[in-house]
C-alpha cells in the first residue's frame, strides 16, 4: 500500500506540488490525470527519488513505512518501479547486461538468491518473448536505436523481471500507436494482482480503456482537485480540464 | 650562462657518461650526438611546449641507478601477469630489468622470424638492425637521447616477408629490483612486406618497487604488412614510466597501437607515426584510468607524408581523485599528401573536482585535398542516465561503474583479440572497484 500524506515539494524554491494526499491499497489501479504542469510527472519522480526536489512537508509511506530517506535503488529493492516517460539510451551498457545487473541487485537487496546466467536468461528470454521484445534488442546498448514502442515494452520488460509491489507509469501512452499501446497494455494487465498495486499518469482516456482504474483522481495546480471512478475519464476526455486548469479557464 | 642542474639531469649525465652496450661505430656516433644533446636540454620542462603538461625536470627528484638483471622463475612470471594473461597462447619475450632473458623467453619462434638480444645484436653488428636510432630524425626530444644513451638491453625482431606468426609476441618486461632501479630499453622491429605480427606489451614488478622506465620501440612496419601492439601499464605510483614509439609505415600497410594505462606515477606514452608509403593507415587509441595522484601524458604525432593515408586515434581518459591526463596529438598532412584521412578524439570523464584533464589537438595542413577532423570533450557523470539506472534497482556505485564502463567501452572495443579485449576489461572493471 502507498500512502502519499499531505506531500509539499519545491524545484529551486519554486512550489510544484502543494499538498497531495493519496492512498492507493494493494492490488488498485489508480489513474492519474491532469493538465499539462500540474505535477503529475513530479510527483512520480518524487516517489521514485530522483534528488533535485525539495520535499519541504508530508511524507510518503510504502507499506507503513516511510520511504523519504530511502536511496533510488532501496526503493527499486522494497518494491517500487517507476516506467519512465521518456527512457533513458545508455549507450555502451549493453541491455542483457543492465538486466542482469539490475535483477540481482535487487535479489540481493531483498536477501534472494542471485541468479545464475543460465537461469537469468531463461527468465528474461521468457518475459521478453510475452512481450515482444526482440532477442536482438537484448544485445544492443540500453534503448539504443529503439522506436518509441520498444522503448516501452523494454520498460514494461523491466518492471515485470524486477517484480514491483507498486508500479508507476508515467505517460506510458505517450509517442505510441494504437497497436504498441495495446500490446504494452496487455504487458501491464498481465501484471495486474492481488497484491501489486498500480498508479498510472496520463494526459489522455485512452489509455485507460486499455487499462481500467479502479479510481481516477484529477490533478491540478500540485493537488488531487477530484477523485472519482473509472467513469470520471471518460467525464474528462468530454469536458476537458478547463474547469481545473486556471490558463484554459 | 651555466645552466642550473636538477640534481636528477646531474645524476643522468654522470650516467651517460659510459654506454652499458657496446655497438660499432654508426651507434657510437648517434650516441655521442645524443650525449651532447642531453647535456644542452637537460630534462624536458613546461617551457618545451611538446612537454608544456608535463614537466618532467620538475617532478623527477632524482635519477635511480640501474641494477644487474635479478633472478626471477618462469611461475614467478606467469603469476605476475595473471593467469588470464598466462593463460593466453603466445611466444613470451621476458626482460629482467631491461635485458632479455634467454632462458625464460620463446626464441626459437619459426622460420621467418629472427629475434636478438639487442646487446648480441649490436655486438655482432647485424645488419638488418642499422636503422636502430634514426627509424624517424628527431633532433630535440632529451628522453630519446637519454634512451640511445644509457639502453641496457632490449630486442631486435625481424619477421619475413608475407610471414604470418601465428600466436601472438609477449613482451613482458619485469623489473626484480628491491629498491628503486631505472630501466632503458629499447625495441627494433623489422616487419617484412606483407607480413602478420601481433605484439603484447606488459610491465610488472616483482617486489613492488618504484622504477624510472626509459623505453623505445622503433617499428618499420613494411608495405602490406600488418601489425598490432597492445601496450599495458599498471605501474608503481612512484614510478615514471617514459615510453617512445616510433614508427614508419610502407605502402597499404596496417599498423595499430592500443595503450591501457592504469593508475601508476608518471606515464608518458609517446607515439610518432610517419606514413612513408601511400595508402597506409593506422590506428593508435587507448584508455587511460587514472586515481590517487598519477599523471598519464599521451602525446603523439601523426605525419603524413604519402598519398591516401588514414590515421585514426580515439582515446578515453577517466580521472579520479587528484589525477591528471594530457592529450596532444598533432596530425601534419606534408605538402602532396592529398587525400589523407585524419580522425582523432580524445575524451575525458572526470569522476572529481580535483581531477584534471588538458587536451591540445593541433592539425598542420600543408594539402588541400584532406579529411582532417579532431575532437575533444570533458564531462561527468550524467545524473540523468545515473538516475534511471538506480531507477532499475543497480546500486549507486554499480550504476556509476556501468556507465564508466560505456565510457570506455568504446574504446576497449578496438582491441581486436578477443582474450586481451577481456582481459583489459577485467583490468578496468578491478580499477572502479577500487576506484
Amino acid at each position: 500500500m502507498l500512502e502519499i500524506k499531505n506531500l509539499h515539494v519545491e524545484v529551486e524554491g519554486q512550489p510544484i506540488l502543494n499538498g497531495i494526499d493519496l492512498v492507493i491499497p494493494d492490488g488498485e489501479v489508480h489513474a492519474i490525470m491532469g493538465p499539462n504542469g500540474s505535477g503529475k510527472s513530479t510527483l512520480s519522480y518524487v516517489i521514485a527519488g530522483k534528488d533535485e526536489y525539495d520535499i519541504t512537508e508530508g511524507d510518503i509511506l510504502y507499506n507503513g513505512e516511510s520511504i523519504l530517506e530511502m536511496d533510488p535503488a532501496e526503493r527499486v529493492a522494497a518494491g517500487l518501479f517507476l516506467a519512465f516517460q521518456y527512457p533513458i539510451e545508455i549507450p555502451g551498457v549493453a541491455t542483457m547486461t543492465f538486466l542482469r545487473t539490475a535483477i540481482n541487485a535487487v535479489r540481493k537487496e531483498r536477501e534472494q538468491d542471485e541468479l545464475s546466467i543460465p537461469d537469468m536468461m531463461k527468465l528474461i528470454q521468457a518475459k521478453a518473448k510475452d512481450l515482444g521484445v526482440k532477442p536482438e534488442m537484448l544485445k544492443r546498448g540500453l534503448n539504443v536505436g529503439f522506436s518509441g514502442g520498444e522503448k516501452k515494452r523494454m520498460e514494461i520488460l523491466q518492471m515485470a523481471l524486477l517484480d514491483p509491489g507498486m508500479c508507476i507509469l508515467d505517460e506510458t501512452d505517450s509517442g505510441l500507436d494504437i497497436d504498441a499501446l495495446r500490446i504494452v497494455s496487455e504487458g501491464v494487465n498481465a501484471l495486474r494482482s492481488e497484491t501489486r498495486s498500480m498508479l498510472v499518469i496520463t494526459h489522455y482516456q485512452r489509455l485507460l480503456n486499455y487499462i481500467v482504474p479502479d479510481k481516477v483522481h484529477v490533478m491540478s495546480d500540485g493537488k488531487i482537485a477530484r477523485t472519482g471512478g473509472k467513469e470520471l475519464a471518460l467525464e474528462l476526455e468530454d469536458a476537458g480540464y478547463a474547469e481545473y486548469d486556471e490558463e484554459l479557464a | 650562462m651555466e645552466l642550473v642542474r636538477t640534481e636528477a639531469e646531474t645524476g643522468l649525465i654522470t650516467l651517460s657518461q659510459d654506454a652499458p652496450l657496446n655497438g660499432p661505430s654508426w651507434l657510437k656516433d648517434l650516441q655521442d650526438k645524443a650525449r651532447a644533446e642531453f647535456q644542452a636540454l637537460g630534462l624536458p620542462n613546461r617551457r618545451v611546449e611538446e612537454w608544456k603538461y608535463t614537466d618532467l625536470k620538475a617532478a623527477m627528484k632524482v635519477a635511480f641507478q640501474p641494477v644487474d638483471q635479478g633472478d626471477v622463475t618462469e611461475a614467478q612470471v606467469n603469476e605476475l601477469i595473471g593467469d588470464e594473461l598466462a593463460g593466453l597462447a603466445t611466444h613470451n619475450l621476458v626482460f629482467v630489468d631491461g635485458q632479455l632473458n634467454e632462458g625464460l623467453s620463446d626464441l626459437s619462434i619459426g622460420e621467418g622470424v629472427e629475434i636478438l638480444s639487442l646487446k648480441a645484436a649490436l655486438a655482432d653488428d647485424v645488419s638488418w638492425v642499422k636503422p636502430i636510432g634514426s627509424v624517424q630524425q628527431n633532433d630535440r626530444d632529451a628522453v630519446q637521447a637519454l634512451n640511445l644513451v644509457l639502453m641496457q638491453g632490449g630486442a631486435a625482431i625481424k619477421i619475413a616477408e608475407r610471414k604470418e606468426v601465428s600466436k601472438p609476441i609477449h613482451l613482458i618486461f619485469v623489473s626484480t629490483a628491491s629498491s628503486e632501479s631505472s630501466v632503458a630499453s629499447r625495441l627494433f622491429f623489422d616487419i617484412g612486406a606483407a607480413a602478420n605480427v601481433e605484439f603484447i606489451e606488459s610491465h610488472v614488478s616483482l617486489k613492488d618497487q618504484a622504477s624510472q622506465t626509459n623505453l623505445v620501440t622503433e617499428v618499420l612496419v613494411g608495405d602490406w604488412a600488418k601489425v598490432r601492439h597492445v601496450k599495458f601499464n599498471n605501474d608503481h605510483k612512484e614510478s615514471f614510466h617514459l615510453s617512445n614509439v616510433i614508427g614508419k609505415l610502407g605502402k597499404e600497410s596496417d599498423y595499430g597501437l592500443f595503450q591501457a594505462t592504469l593508475d601508476g606515477g608518471l606515464t608518458r606514452n609517446q607515439v610518432e607515426i610517419r606514413y612513408d608509403g601511400d595508402e597506409a593507415k593506422a590506428d593508435i587509441s587507448g584508455v587511460a584510468l587514472l586515481s590517487g595522484s598519477s599523471h598519464a601524458d599521451l602525446t603523439l604525432v601523426m605525419d603524413h607524408a604519402a598519398l591516401g593515408c588514414e590515421s585514426r586515434e580515439l582515446f578515453k581518459t577517466v580521472l579520479d581523485d587528484e589525477g591528471r591526463a594530457v592529450f596532444q596529438g598533432k596530425v601534419i598532412v606534408q605538402p602532396g599528401a592529398q587525400k589523407t584521412d585524419g580522425g582523432m578524439m580524445s575524451k575525458a570523464l572526470l569522476l572529481s573536482e580535483t581531477a584534471e584533464f588538458d587536451s591540445k589537438p593541433e592539425l598542420e595542413i600543408y594539402a588541400d585535398d584532406v579529411l582532417c577532423g579532431h575532437g575533444a570533450t570533458t564531462g561527468q557523470i550524467d545524473d540523468e542516465l545515473l538516475f534511471y539506472l538506480k531507477a532499475r534497482g543497480v546500486p549507486d556505485a554499480e550504476a556509476r561503474a556501468l556507465l564508466i564502463q560505456a565510457f570506455v567501452g568504446e574504446a576497449l572495443e578496438l582491441i581486436e583479440n578477443d582474450t586481451l579485449r577481456d582481459y583489459v576489461i577485467d583490468q578496468t572493471l578491478a580499477w572502479y572497484e577500487k576506484a
